[in-house]
């Protein structure tokens, strides 16, 4: 609507500077009631009679270069916009990919420190039970079962061949065999 | 335009045409009070608003912020393990392994009666008193203490609403009554409550550590969370002199001298010779620390260092120390020995009555002769005597570490009546443990230099870090000189003419002295019906002593001798003892020992 409006008002001023006024005269409560009309149509018509005859009522005009920079969102600059915007965009998806994927593996990672804690765990107590059979099964009690159920009996006194310092070796105490008879074990 | 107004009335300012007010019809004072109103309304909710806010945030803002973060902390306590009780060789008398406390909170629990029926079982606890338990009005109820991990891995896998676990380490003594005496026991608090487990409670018990960790609803912790933990500092391990084997030799052959139907009471200890450090030390009966909980509470003691009794016969060795320290007699002194003697208001006689014999002092020592011990320390002087006892460790704690030790009794000898200057020097009016007598004959043995007896070798921390024990005070009683006299004396009591053949062992000379002293009879204060104590002390290899082996039985309905009967004992723990170590036979033959005057 804008474009036509532009386009309408542009093509007689070439032709008259009456039909201009006439334009512009039109224009005027345009200008004045700014919620009708649009400021950029204002601007074209001001300058266009500015050119060929100054006129007093005309001084809206700095309103309209107050709307100079509005022109601004056309094609090309939403373009020069274009890649802020998608790097803006680019960024937040990023930085909550990013988030989601170390969150993940941080997730992941206490899952399985909690899971290899409880195989810890676990180890441990397998470590403690062999722990206590061994212990339970080398006390001097359960040797001495053992060894009588495996048919062995108490040494007898022992005989030491002590070797002097000659090389004669001397024999100290009485060897003997062991007493008690042999029951069990094979 | 509105023409309903009253003349003078309408000062709006606003524009013909625009939006009514609608406070058009009131006055200027009316709608100044409204206004007023208003904003005194609208000041009011927004103080009210921001005050309390400001309580929230300024006022209790820590408060709330705590309470929130507490509802997501979990703190865990972490159970230090209490340090283990070794022998010698590192095998254990006392350890503790990781158990649970099996907790409800029955306010959680759905179906008490099913929860109990599930668990009693499991945990070896009657079904009704569970099912009590559960339905208290309470929100912690302790169902069963140091539960082994299987079982609560069986409880956790019933995924039991409002069941939980608490770190409850269990203490064991794998050895059983085999060191119990010694080692002592934990009550249910973990606290240490007698032998080394009192002693050292403080360095075995460790530190109980916790961890905080932040949790989210699942009870899961939160991977970025709050998670601290201040770790448990185990307790450290106490490692003793004593040999587990040469203890479990020692205890089962007093377990054996306790059922010859005599004897009440057994005890035994073992020290080495050069340390003064005890290698077996055990009484029969004994206990299992294990059980203490179910033992008659009489028992619960340690009656090698608790236990006091008149030693007899083998107070001599102290006596004839004197005497020959002081040079008042050598080995071969002859005296004219009577079979009975004057002292005080009695007459101390001989075992038998006989007529007087020309004893030398190793005769006297041989044959055990009252009579020939009172003339001997009558010659020494009550004064001395007491010196010489004092310094041989007797009326004072050893020092070992072990609670409760007695320092025996021994009169001061100014008090000594007549006959108590003449029972002293034969071990009667005189009051030893075990472990005192002991030590006098491991004086003698290790050449007159008495080591105060000591049972903890070493502490081992954590981290591995070993303090050794402190070196024992050691101090020269007698000349090295008297110490070997006296041995060679000593020999001649085992010998076949001297009182205790029986302590004779296979290859080994051995030295010793028996005692038969007379029993006070508790029930009486007197001597009558009181029976005897035997006892037997001696080291060997007499010519290279290595361990003092000392036995006393106590044996109230018999009146054999310390010869007889204690003698035995001492040589089975001794050839143990010697055989274990590897110790080589005696290169050198007995000596003939001279005995009587020409």
């Amino acid at each position: 609507m804008t474009s036509r409006a532009t386009a309408r008002v542009t093509a007689p001023s070439t032709r008259t500077s009456t039909f201009r006024t006439s334009t512009s005269r039109t224009s005027t409560p345009r200008t004045s009631t700014p919620r009708t009309g649009t400021p950029r149509v204002t601007a074209r018509s001001t300058r266009s009679a500015t050119r060929s005859t100054p006129r007093p009522e005309l001084r809206l005009v700095p309103g309209g270069t107050a709307a100079r920079p509005r022109r601004l969102p056309t094609a090309a600059l939403r373009h020069r916009r274009a890649p802020y915007v998608l790097l803006v965009v680019a960024l937040l998806i990023g930085t909550t990919l990013g988030l989601l994927v170390l969150n993940t593996a941080i997730a992941v990672d206490s899952l399985k420190a909690t899971q290899l804690r409880v195989a810890n765990a676990e180890r441990a107590e397998e470590v403690q039970r062999l722990e206590q059979q061994v212990v339970s099964g080398s006390t001097p009690a359960e040797i001495a079962r053992a060894a009588s159920a495996a048919g062995l009996v108490p040494a007898g006194p022992a005989a030491y061949l002590v070797v002097g310092p000659d090389g004669e070796s001397v024999l100290r105490g009485t060897p003997a065999p062991a007493g008690g008879d042999a029951e069990g074990g094979d | 335009m509105p023409n309903t107004v009253r003349p003078g009335a309408f000062t709006s300012r606003r524009a013909p045409g625009s939006r009514r007010s609608g406070g058009a019809g009131l006055s200027v004072d009316q709608r100044g009070l409204r206004n007023r109103w208003g904003l005194l309304l609208m000041i009011t909710l927004l103080v009210l608003v921001v005050g309390r806010l400001a309580v929230l945030q300024g006022v209790d803002g820590a408060a709330y912020a705590n309470a929130a973060e507490q509802d997501r902390l979990r703190t865990y306590p972490i159970a230090a393990l209490r340090g283990a009780v070794l022998d010698r060789d590192g095998n254990p008398f006392a350890y503790t392994v990781a158990a649970s406390r099996v907790v409800a909170d029955p306010t959680v629990v759905t179906h008490p009666a099913r929860t109990a029926r599930a668990l009693a079982t499991l945990l070896d606890v009657p079904e009704p008193e569970l099912t009590k338990k559960l339905s208290q009005d309470n929100r912690y109820v302790v169902l069963a203490a140091q539960v082994s991990p299987e079982t609560t891995d069986a409880i956790d896998e019933l995924e039991l609403p409002g069941i939980s676990f608490e770190d409850d380490p269990v203490r064991l003594y794998p050895a059983g009554t085999v060191g119990g005496q010694v080692t002592g026991f934990v009550g249910r608090d973990g606290a240490g409550l007698a032998g080394i487990e009192q002693t050292f409670d403080e360095e075995l018990a460790g530190t109980d550590g916790h961890r905080r960790v932040e949790v989210g609803s699942g009870g899961n912790p939160i991977p970025s969370g709050i998670d601290e933990s201040t770790p448990a500092t185990d307790g450290d391990t106490v490692t003793l002199t004593l040999d587990q084997d040469l203890q479990y030799v020692t205890e089962q052959r007093l377990g054996e001298a306790c059922q010859d139907g005599a004897t009440t009471r057994a005890s035994a200890v073992v020290l080495d010779v050069h340390t003064g450090s005890v290698v077996a030390m055990g009484s029969c009966p004994g206990y299992d620390p294990g059980k203490y909980s179910t033992t008659d509470p009489a028992l619960l003691g340690n009656p090698v260092v608790s236990d006091v009794f008149e030693p007899g016969s083998v107070m001599k060795g102290v006596t004839l120390s004197a005497a020959i320290e002081e040079g008042v007699a050598k080995p071969d002194t002859v005296l004219s020995v009577n079979g009975h003697i004057d002292a005080g208001d009695r007459v101390v006689t001989d075992a038998h009555d006989h007529d007087p014999i020309d004893w030398t002092v190793t005769g006297i020592l041989a044959k055990s002769s009252n009579v020939g011990a009172i003339m001997l320390a009558r010659e020494v002087g009550n004064e001395k005597l007491e010196h010489y006892l004092r310094a041989f460790g007797l009326g004072k704690t050893t020092g070992i570490e072990l609670p409760g030790e007695s320092a025996g009794i021994l009169q001061d000898s100014a008090d000594w009546t007549g006959s108590r200057a003449a029972n002293v020097p034969i071990g009667q009016g005189v009051s030893v443990t075990t472990l005192q007598m002991a030590s006098i004959y491991q004086t003698i043995a290790n050449g007159g230099v008495r080591i105060e007896p000591r049972i903890v070798k070493s502490l081992t921390a954590p981290g591995g870090r070993v303090t050794k024990a402190p070196d024992p005070a050691s101090a020269r009683v007698i000349s090295k000189a008297t110490a070997d006299q006296m041995a060679y004396m000593l020999e001649a009591v085992v010998g076949p003419k001297g009182t205790a053949p029986l302590g004779q062992i296979e290859g080994f000379r051995v030295a010793g002295k028996t005692g038969t002293a007379q029993r006070a009879n508790p029930e009486c204060n007197c001597y009558e019906g009181g029976g005897y104590v035997t006892t037997f002390v001696g080291f060997a290899p007499a010519d290279d002593p290595q361990y003092v082996v000392a036995v006393d039985l106590e044996r109230p309905t018999s009146s054999a001798e310390g010869g007889q009967v204690a003698a035995p004992v001492f040589a089975d723990i001794m050839r143990y003892a010697l055989t274990a170590d590897g110790v080589v036979p005696s290169g050198t033959p007995r000596p003939d020992f001279v005995l009587e005057g020409p």
